[in-house]
């Protein structure tokens, strides 16, 4: 191994990094939106109050267990699994071919999905009940409550466990090369397969994976900071407030 | 980070420059933030970049697909003038050099990937240009995991697989092969200079830690080394190589073709031959390779006239050609 052989090997072959990352890239980012759209969607309907009788409570409970098999189901078998049943079961069994791409974004959009209804369930519970109970207390239904007040706070909580799903996404998009995704792992397994350096070339991916994972550490990191807002007029308030009594006294002696 | 900034300035305001070192405390902030920013502002120009090249790449893959029908694969593609003609797609890894490899330029009669802007390259591209040309049909090259190829061919996702892939039997159960294309001999790659350097027969290879691809023979006739530490197979020849190189394995079972340029592209690995006698004991059907196509397929008849029309010779010729071609060995 020698750092001259990384650079040729980057000379020849960097398109190819380069357009299996932006595949990487792309498939994560949809997925990771398209699946916190499901799990916000089935977080809002889990957390439907079971109403007392009738119809709509049968609905509902039919509802719920729907959703409990689907995050049972795709939580507890590997992506890798999911995207040979989904992509090559369409064909055989369906008749349906579907685009590698439109079965990459389908597979691990399910996945983040199911992981993401678990995290905005999660993210609904921390909101206090007096929350609730106030939105109540004004005449809100539960669509109401959620989408004003529960909503925009839960995802302010949920946001760094997102983050954590899109770093994952990013990285195990990798296992859609087994439906032909040229993603990036799939790109270095074939720049090795052709030259036959190993090391040097998934070294190379290596740095590539972390440069769009710190990327996206950095960009969430920086959502986060201004979905809080400024902080610092706290800060200013306090350091005033230390220096008070000091000019507080001077004053007083120049009075 | 703008806000912050802004603030600072505020405290530096309010303190109406009172205390000088307060005031060099901030500037300092402010430069450590400005490099801070300067850092992210070029990982997210990476990250455009990254994205605006994969998703010009996604864009072939909508357009181009091989996944569609082949007749309106023909009416996006082709200019209204040209005849549509119907489309030959072809499976195979593109990373199993010197049988079919991937590369950036069309050199050496490279065939465009489909949905991507590489070509693939090698002895069953080759092939695959006759075949296509003897169909009268245009050649499509559809990059698959290995794993992907039978599952593809079954869900009609491609044709035919041109693989390097030997017709047995268990393959046979699910899928339907031409006669053979090329026909190899069972080698063992093992490290220069290592213990197994110089292993003339398979009797020297007792205890060693041998492995082969997952899914192939290869991995089968491993038991036919008496006394072997067997290991767990591996999915792809780069794995089994870097294995050999770190010293997990003492050796793989590969084909003569893959070995000879695995030998070349690395000076720490060794290719070891058999005699006959001596070697795995294989049946033809084994270190043959053939086209692997569809159950009932009405192509095996067109192909095999193809194939049959070239000879051993022009086999070793073109093989000997893409050994030399292979990327590794420029």
């Amino acid at each position: 191994m020698s750092f001259a052989l990384i650079v040729d090997i980057l000379i020849e072959y960097w398109p190819m990094f380069l357009r299996g990352a932006g595949k990487t890239l792309l498939v994560a980012i949809v997925g990771t939106i398209i699946g916190s759209i499901i799990g916000l969607m089935i977080g809002v309907i889990r957390t439907i109050p079971e109403p007392e009788k009738g119809i709509k409570k049968h609905l509902l409970k039919a509802v719920n267990m729907l959703i409990g098999a689907y995050i049972e189901v795709f939580r507890g078998t590997p992506m890798m699994v999911q995207a040979m049943v989904i992509y090559y079961g369409s064909a055989i069994a369906l008749g349906v071919q579907m685009d590698i791409l439109d079965a990459a974004f389908l597979v691990i959009s399910i996945n983040t999905g199911a992981y993401m209804a678990e995290i905005v369930r999660g993210g609904i519970i921390s909101i206090d009940k007096g929350q609730y109970e106030a939105a109540e207390a004004i005449g809100m239904n539960h669509l109401q409550t959620m989408v004003n007040v529960v909503l925009p706070q839960a995802i302010r909580n949920i946001l760094p466990a997102t983050g954590n799903e899109f770093i994952i996404n990013i990285k195990d998009s990798s296992v859609l090369s087994v439906i032909g995704l040229t993603e990036l792992f799939y790109q270095s397994k074939s720049v090795s397969g052709a030259n036959y350096k190993y090391f040097e070339v998934f070294l190379i991916t290596s740095v590539v994976y972390l440069i769009m994972t710190i990327s996206v550490t950095k960009i969430l990191r920086y959502v986060e900071r201004r979905m809080d807002g400024a902080e610092n007029y706290d800060i200013l308030g306090n350091q005033m407030q230390v220096e008070t009594p000091r000019i507080v006294g001077q004053e007083q002696k120049d009075k | 980070m703008f806000l912050e900034d802004l603030s600072s300035t505020q405290v530096f305001f309010d303190r109406k420059l009172s205390s000088s070192s307060i005031k060099i405390k901030i500037l300092n902030k402010g430069r450590i933030k400005l490099k801070k920013s300067f850092l992210m502002m070029i990982m997210a120009t990476l990250l455009i970049a990254a994205l605006v090249v994969g998703c010009g790449g996604n864009t072939t893959d909508n357009t181009n697909g091989a996944q569609n029908p082949p007749v309106a694969n023909g009416d996006n593609n082709q200019a209204p003038s040209e005849p549509v003609k119907e489309v030959f797609r072809v499976g195979m890894e593109a990373g199993y050099a010197p049988f079919n490899w991937t590369q950036i330029g069309d050199a050496n009669g490279a065939v465009k990937i489909d949905g991507s802007p590489e070509y693939a390259g090698g002895y069953d591209v080759e092939i695959a240009k006759r075949i296509a040309e003897g169909l009268g049909r245009e050649l499509v090259i559809v990059k698959t995991d290995w794993d992907g190829l039978v599952p593809s061919l079954q869900a009609d996702k491609i044709d035919a697989i041109i693989a390097g892939m030997s017709p047995t039997a268990k393959r046979k159960e699910s899928i339907d092969f031409s006669d053979n294309y090329y026909k190899s001999d069972l080698v063992i790659v093992v490290k220069k200079g290592g213990k197994y350097d110089g292993a003339t027969s398979l009797k020297d290879f007792n205890g060693a830690k041998v492995t082969a691809q997952l899914n192939t023979f290869h991995y089968t006739v491993v038991d036919q080394i008496e006394g072997v530490n067997k290991q767990s197979a591996m999915d792809s020849f780069p794995a089994m190589r870097v294995a050999l190189e770190a010293g997990m394995i003492d050796g793989y079972v590969s084909e003569r073709p893959e070995g000879v340029s695995a030998e070349a592209a690395n000076a720490n690995f060794k290719l070891i031959e058999f005699t006959e006698a001596d070697g795995f004991q294989t049946s033809d059907e084994d270190t043959a390779i053939a086209v692997g196509l569809a159950k009932g397929s009405d192509l095996v008849g067109p192909i095999n006239e193809v194939l049959a029309g070239i000879s051993l010779d022009e086999q070793k010729e073109i093989m000997d050609k893409a050994i030399e071609n292979q990327p590794a060995a420029q």
